[in-house]
């Protein structure tokens, strides 16, 4: 039960309220809509959403008695309901649907449950209804780190077992157009990982009135790599309606291609950094924002100019999701 | 023809698919709802190593009705499917030609309805004609004495006649009939068969009853209960709860070396239009081992569920053999969402209460059990609080507040090996009504012996807790 820093997780943050614009963007009635999350000991996404809308009514599931009893004890508003569940259990035994339901299926491990977690989901929200799921994406590193005192034979040997146990775990989800093994590249695994979502929403879908529509997904490091895929359910006789809708609003949804998971990448920055950024910042050039930027700021952040240029585009993309920490002296 | 496709078991339920569809004719709407509609209605079965015979008081097949009988295929068959609300399943017009030529070569049908009597004649040789497929039509010879049909079978195969001849074949076809035709012969038809009435099954589940001290949203042992409108010509009604108390660690042991039968009656029964179409159903079919629900085990034997599917034949997820259950059926699918959600509710519980199997026990085993029928005349007197679904198949739902036990109450179970003679002896020494107990019930009663004296000579040192 050890929950790491939220100010060393930068990656995270982003992608928390990138969560949060989905969030504003699809939503419909804020009186007549709820937010479930996941929450953690400290509720951040909970509270971010309170913040934005204030009527949302909020549920927060933790299945840990004690990371429970430390979430009420940090518990900001009576907005807010605190169910000490599974979320399986939850779904099952108490779940009823409001007009409009935002899940975020905030998962730290990746694993059948989860996704069973979330093919029983996707059949029981209502129509518009935004799921975000987040999975651990990261390839298995065992073969790496003990590869130089092994033969030749052991590490065939050892790769053939790590694969033959992957396909054994997740052989029922995988999909058979992006078969890879969890010895490939994280690009890759991310995109594995993001077909085994696909598929189980659309088998768990199949025969349902709903779909699944694909808004996005990305990929960032937090410790590990983290995937979180984000789409909307809807009814299929009103998809092109509301498709067109949320058009509108910036949200491109994908019917038939899943296009592949978006990096979040963002750099490290001081606060005196980041304001002389900021300056800079919304330009319309994204081709040579990098080098622009690193023109303003004339010395490197990462390993040599590429590096740095990645770096300052990944900024200039999320700069406004970017969390602020600071420390307060007494 | 397709006699190969069709166990003889099977093709015998087909003819009395025949004869129900017969009662249903007749029936008007509001008979038809009643409680014990096919009350008076029989099915007499008889066979030997040379002839089966089939009769019943059912209404007969009417002139106007002959020639779709007779026809191989059905050309008419949305319509038969659905002649004023009845209930009907013999959709594909099929089932009695390939019963008649799965058993023998030669049979005389005798029908008589209120308005014609008529004996229809296929002759030995009759399927080896290459031109003449007319089917001879005469008054009747054999007048029956009320309206009804009989079906004489005879020049029966070599198969059918040694399957006849066995003893096995007439239990395994009572089984058969008391189970698919639960529904029915609870709802008062009479099938016999060589004499033996056949006597239904009963399917039900523990319902805690409802009072103004315990309404529907307490917590307490009930169904999972969902109930769809008309969708699409078909109404689907799904319950699933406990039959029984939850099985402790040496029933669920006993169940898996094969030692009770308890398991047979556990899982899913699906009915088509009063047919069961499968019977206490424990694999994929029911949702067992997919999605979030595990296999079965028999930890899982208590749970027991039904699910109804009423309404125009062609639409109901039955195979063309109208005994099985057409899987890929998208309003099958839909229902299997709903199934599995319920089931889930009762592993759940299971698991919740799986180390305080006792108290459990008390919750359950006192509860009255309640069939699909009674738990649907409760759904609709409005005592149950239904909540409309907004995903899925449209519908109502009444999820039932399960009992969770307290943690802190919880036991815990205390369970390890040792020699059986040593275990015996100890048990010989201490144990009081040692020559009472049975020998499967003594390891736990010696291990509860010696815990609890454990328990009392501490509690005298630190306290009882």
């Amino acid at each position: 039960m050890k929950h790491p820093a939220y100010h060393l997780r930068t990656n995270k943050a982003v992608d928390r309220l990138s969560w949060i614009s989905q969030v504003r963007d699809s939503l419909i009635n804020e009186r007549k809509a709820a937010f479930y999350s996941l929450g953690g000991p400290f509720l951040e996404d909970l509270k971010l959403a309170h913040v934005a809308f204030p009527k949302l009514r909020l549920v927060s599931l933790e299945s840990n008695t004690q990371t429970y009893k430390r979430q009420k004890f940090h518990n900001f508003t009576s907005q807010l309901a605190l169910i000490n569940s599974t979320i399986d259990n939850y779904l099952i035994h108490h779940y009823e649907p409001s007009d409009q339901d935002f899940f975020w299926l905030d998962f730290t491990d990746l694993s059948l449950p989860r996704l069973n977690s979330f093919r029983s989901l996707v059949t029981k929200v209502p129509h518009c209804s935004l799921i975000r799921l987040t999975l651990r994406a990261e390839p298995d590193s065992t073969l790496k780190h003990v590869e130089k005192h092994l033969s030749d034979e052991q590490s065939s040997n050892l790769a053939a077992e790590i694969n033959e146990k992957f396909e054994k775990d997740y052989g029922a989800v995988l999909s058979h157009d992006t078969k890879k093994t969890p010895l490939c590249s994280r690009i890759d695994f991310a995109r594995t990982v993001q077909m085994m979502v696909r598929r189980v929403s659309s088998e768990a879908l199949a025969n349902a009135n709903t779909e699944f529509m694909h808004i996005g997904t990305s990929r960032y490091d937090d410790g590990s790599q983290m995937l979180s895929v984000t789409g909307m359910v809807i009814d299929r006789d009103g998809s092109q309606a509301v498709m067109n809708h949320l058009k509108t609003k910036g949200i491109l949804i994908e019917r038939d291609v899943w296009s592949d998971p978006v990096e979040i990448k963002v750099p490290v920055l001081s606060i005196l950094e980041r304001h002389w950024l900021d300056k800079h910042l919304p330009q319309r050039d994204r081709e040579s924002l990098g080098k622009m930027l690193l023109r303003k700021l004339k010395y490197q952040i990462d390993e040599g100019e590429k590096h740095t240029e990645d770096a300052l585009r990944q900024y200039a993309k999320y700069y406004r999701e970017y969390p602020n920490f600071a420390k307060v002296n007494f | 023809m397709l006699t190969r496709d069709i166990a003889l078991e099977d093709a015998i339920l087909d003819l009395l698919d025949n004869c129900v569809d017969g009662v249903q004719r007749s029936l008007t709407k509001k008979q038809r709802q009643g409680e014990t509609p096919y009350k008076g209605f029989k099915a007499e079965i008889t066979f030997s190593a040379s002839r089966f015979v089939i009769a019943d008081n059912c209404g007969g097949i009417p002139w106007s009705e002959h020639d779709r009988a007779f026809r191989m295929g059905n050309p008419s068959a949305n319509r038969a499917a659905m002649i004023d609300g009845a209930l009907l399943v013999g959709t594909y017009g099929i089932g009695m030609k390939r019963a008649i030529f799965k058993m023998g070569r030669s049979a005389v049908i005798s029908t008589r309805t209120n308005d014609d009597a008529y004996d229809v004649t296929i002759p030995t040789g009759w399927t080896d004609e290459e031109d003449d497929w007319e089917l001879a039509v005469t008054d009747s010879a054999n007048r029956l004495k009320h309206s009804g049909t009989s079906i004489t079978i005879e020049d029966l195969t070599a198969t059918t006649s040694s399957r006849f001849r066995s003893s096995d074949f007439l239990d395994a076809l009572l089984e058969k009939i008391e189970t698919h035709y639960s529904v029915i012969l609870t709802k008062g038809f009479s099938v016999t068969v060589n004499n033996r009435v056949a006597k239904p099954k009963r399917i039900a589940v523990k319902f805690a009853e409802l009072s103004a001290k315990s309404t529907s949203t307490q917590a307490a042992i009930r169904p999972y209960i969902f109930r769809s409108g008309n969708e699409d010509d078909v109404e689907v009604f799904v319950a699933v709860g406990l039959r029984e108390p939850i099985p402790d660690a040496e029933t669920t042991l006993d169940e898996q070396e094969g030692a009770t039968f308890a398991t047979d009656f556990a899982g899913w029964t699906v009915i088509c239009n009063d047919r069961v179409v499968l019977y206490c159903n424990r694999d994929e079919l029911t949702g067992w081992g997919t999605a979030n629900i595990p296999r079965y085990h028999t930890q899982f034997i208590a749970i027991s569920g039904f699910v109804e599917f009423k309404g125009n034949a062609a639409k109901l997820p039955t195979t063309t053999t109208k005994r099985g259950l057409e899987f890929s059926s998208v309003l099958y699918q839909q229902v299997l969402n709903r199934m599995r959600d319920g089931t889930r509710m009762f592993i759940d519980y299971t698991n919740w209460w799986k180390q305080n199997e006792a108290h459990s026990k008390q919750q359950v085993q006192p509860l009255p059990s309640k069939t699909m029928n009674e738990l649907k005349e409760m759904a609709d007197s409005a005592t149950i609080k239904f909540n409309p679904t907004r995903t899925g198949l449209a519908g109502e739902i009444y999820k039932p507040n399960l009992p969770k036990p307290i943690s802190e109450a919880v036991d815990l179970r205390v369970a390890f090996y040792r020699p059986k003679r040593v275990v015996m002896r100890l048990a010989e020494e201490l144990l009081r009504d040692f020559e009472d107990i049975s020998e499967k019930n003594i390891p736990r009663s010696l291990g509860e012996h010696l815990f609890d004296e454990a328990h009392s000579k501490i509690g005298k040192k630190v306290g009882n807790k």
